[in-house]
């Protein structure tokens, strides 16, 4: 048996070997969260082993109960605002901040983007932009929901929000957004 | 239902949430209502603009760096137990030798004044007072010496 649970119970009575296959299980997701985030690879990839540090520091308070996806985001959305936080007050750094940076936001989209046939790169910027200028909370819900793929009631466990907050703020978000792409 | 439960409804669909209740008033209100239907509209075109974004790669090196990062940790906060036992007790050790050393200072250096009287009172008696017991039987051996040499 290898679920979540088992490997994390595992880990907590000190077998490297279920961490390694945690860790290699969730590597990716993390990493691409923290990257979606600050959009920043040097910064997704110091915080994707905090991350892991600190899983591996909890796991004997892990509780099988709750589903390890909502403990992992849970952790991982503390980092995220800390490091936001940190940051200057920012959900992201800016496009031109993260161009500088190396990132090349068409370089990580697929050939098929729908964006393309709704304005093509400009639409696809703007997008960006709203997003970097979404409140750090705003964008980690949104992040939570489209990237970890999390339901409302995960969103709101690993956010220590109710469910209601949640669904306001995505409703927010999305309007803050729609109000950016949709100006002439 | 004013246009803000409309869009909670919008948003619920567009995540993959909505049971279905409220269709029927959903599908009239965004018919008569063209800022909703330009919410629902741009949130699906985002939403498609999220989701298109291709997974990147961790780099090779987070995997082992990771697991560094975990073994160092226990290393370190074993060595910090154990300095933490270590050090008091070293210091412990330098205090008591200090003391110690303070003390044997205090009986035996001629450091004052009346320490050294002390010592050459004590010097005197050594040679044995004129009178004394030792005195009178010195004197008398070192007569005798003579005559044994």
């Amino acid at each position: 048996m290898n679920n979540d649970a088992d490997l994390m119970r595992r880990i907590a009575g000190g077998e490297s070997d279920a961490f390694r296959a945690l860790v290699a299980r969730y590597e990716r997701a993390g990493y691409n969260f923290f990257l979606r985030l600050t959009g920043i690879p040097e910064d997704a990839e110091d915080l994707t082993q905090e991350l892991f540090v600190a899983i591996f520091r909890s796991a004997g308070r892990y509780r099988p109960e709750a589903p390890f996806k909502a403990f992992f985001y849970r952790i991982a959305s503390n980092l995220s605002a800390s490091h936001l936080r940190r940051r200057k007050l920012r959900a992201g750094p800016s496009i031109d901040e993260m161009v500088e940076r190396g990132y090349d936001a068409a370089s990580t989209r697929h050939e098929d983007d729908p964006a393309l046939s709704l304005g093509g790169r400009e639409m696809r910027r703007r997008y960006e932009e709203a997003l970097a200028d979404l409140p750090r909370d705003w964008r980690i819900a949104l992040e939570l929901r489209v990237t970890g793929e999390l339901t409302y009631e995960e969103i709101a466990g690993a956010m220590g929000k109710s469910v209601s907050a949640v669904e306001s703020i995505l409703v927010r978000a999305r309007e803050r957004i729609a109000g950016k792409l949709g100006k002439e | 239902m004013d246009c803000r439960n409309f869009r909670r409804l919008i948003s619920r669909e567009l995540d993959g949430a909505f049971d279905g209740a409220g269709r029927a008033d959903l599908d009239s209100h965004l018919a008569s209502c063209a800022g909703c239907r330009r919410f629902r509209d741009l949130s699906l075109a985002g939403l498609s603009m999220h989701r298109s974004v291709k997974e990147a790669d961790p780099p090779l090196s987070l995997l082992s760096s990771i697991l560094a990062a975990v073994e160092v940790g226990p290393r370190r906060r074993r060595m910090r137990g154990w300095l933490g036992v270590a050090l008091p007790a070293a210091a412990a050790a330098v205090l008591f030798g200090v003391w110690i050393g303070g003390l044997m200072h205090e009986s035996y250096a001629p450091a004052s004044a009346g320490n050294q009287t002390d010592v050459l009172e004590l010097t005197y008696l050594d040679e044995y007072p004129p009178g004394s017991m030792g005195d009178i039987l010195m004197t008398s051996n070192e007569g005798g010496g003579d005559e044994q040499r």
